[in-house]
């Protein structure tokens, strides 16, 4: 699954205002000061190009066995599910407000932000922690 | 170098009568406060939030402008009167009221840290052009040639025992010899102690664009104007120092010239 959108937040707010201000300044300025607003802006832009293909290229998979986040280069983080001792969903204020949510493994071993749907995972991950060994257990006494 | 005019022996002397630490200390001190706008807007872009206001604060406070708060104040209101509203005002002001919804979803989202960065960051964009105004980056502007070129040390109007005046930097002083940093040739010279009749310190280039923006005392410096030294005064009938800079064997063996 792809991250959530919330990730484009701060990235879209910068490349806006400072646009906005680029725009509103250039009539007034002179020619190196307008240049200089007009290059920072576009490296803002450019973080907001980057953020844009980042998302496009970052996944979050979830298999019964591992957990990991794929991005253009490969894969980053990999967690075996089987050593995962425990999970926790945090949410902050915004996370709540624009639906989603962090997900922290081990004590903060791995920590994913930005999940979409976080509480439907949450629940889907604890239930693969810790309903796969009873499933075990109950086919070794069926064995 | 630059406070010994790119002179190799001048600047040996200076190091050998003022010291290394004194030299090296009198060499960066000068350079804080005009690197500090460089630094605070450095720091902003490293996120370095409370790190960067400070810096920014104390440029404000100690860094030399190239315009008087008053100056400023003109221009701005200046450049205000010359932009009129048109389509591309429009423009801007849509995007600043988008920009401004995004940002307080930023602050009930990521909290006032992140949010103050993002809105630092968009300030930059004002920021940076307005520096360029107030603090002219060292390296291509001449405004820095002068404060750069000052040596640390006070300078004095220096009068010997045969009414001849001269500005220049005391670097070392005994009881046998005064060695002196001409401001006029950058040279050094040496008097005898007792030859030397009268110091006192004067303010060279009193120009008020080297005080910062908000000067923290508005009074201008109580010191007198240095008096460069008159083609009579520094010819015939004055006592002959010792150069220091133009004997360059004696003075790299550590040793006075004699």
């Amino acid at each position: 699954m792809r991250f959530h959108p919330a990730r484009f937040i701060t990235p879209l707010a910068t490349a806006l205002g400072a646009l906005s201000v680029a725009i509103a300044l250039s009539p007034v300025l002179g020619r190196a000061e307008v240049a200089a607003a007009w290059l920072i802006t576009l490296v803002i832009i450019g973080n907001l190009v980057y953020t844009a293909v980042d998302w496009l290229s970052s996944y979050l998979v979830i298999t019964s066995h591992r957990i990991f986040q794929l991005t253009g280069s490969g894969i980053t983080v990999e967690v075996q599910l089987a050593d995962a001792k425990d999970v926790r969903l945090t949410r902050t204020i915004g996370g709540r407000l624009f639906g989603y949510g962090t997900l922290v493994f081990d004590s903060q071993r791995l920590v994913v932000d930005s999940v979409a749907y976080p509480e439907q995972l949450y629940l889907e991950i604890l239930g693969m922690l810790y309903e796969e060994p009873h499933a075990d257990d109950a086919n070794r006494e069926a064995g | 170098m630059i406070v010994s005019d790119y002179n190799t022996n001048t600047a040996l002397a200076i190091l050998r009568s003022a010291g290394y630490v004194n030299t090296l200390l009198g060499s960066i001190i000068p350079l804080v406060p005009i690197l500090m706008p460089w630094v605070a807007l450095l720091l902003l872009w490293l996120n370095q939030l409370i790190a960067s206001l400070l810096a920014f604060a104390a440029a404000l406070l100690i860094s030399p402008a190239a315009l008087t708060w008053n100056a400023f104040l003109s221009l701005a209101q200046h450049d205000l009167q010359a932009a009129h509203g048109g389509a591309w005002d429009v423009v801007a002001f849509v995007l600043a009221a988008i920009a401004a919804f995004l940002f307080l979803f930023e602050l009930i989202g990521f909290g006032i840290r992140v949010t103050a960065l993002s809105v630092g960051l968009v300030a930059t964009v004002a920021i940076v052009p307005i520096m360029f105004l107030l603090y002219p980056l060292p390296a291509s502007d001449v405004f820095y040639t002068s404060l750069l070129t000052q040596p640390w040390l006070p300078a004095e109007t220096i009068t010997l025992t045969t009414h001849q005046s001269m500005t220049g930097y005391i670097l070392e002083t005994d009881q046998d010899w005064t060695e002196v940093l001409l401001a006029e040739d950058r040279t050094v010279v040496q008097y005898h102690t007792s030859q030397v009749s009268s110091r006192a310190m004067c303010q060279i280039d009193v120009v008020a664009s080297e005080r910062p923006l908000f000067p923290l005392l508005n009074t201008q410096s109580e010191l007198p104007e240095c008096v460069l030294p008159t083609p009579a005064q520094g010819s015939g009938g004055a006592l002959r120092p010792r150069q220091v800079t133009e004997t360059a064997p004696c003075q790299m063996a550590g040793r006075r010239c004699e």
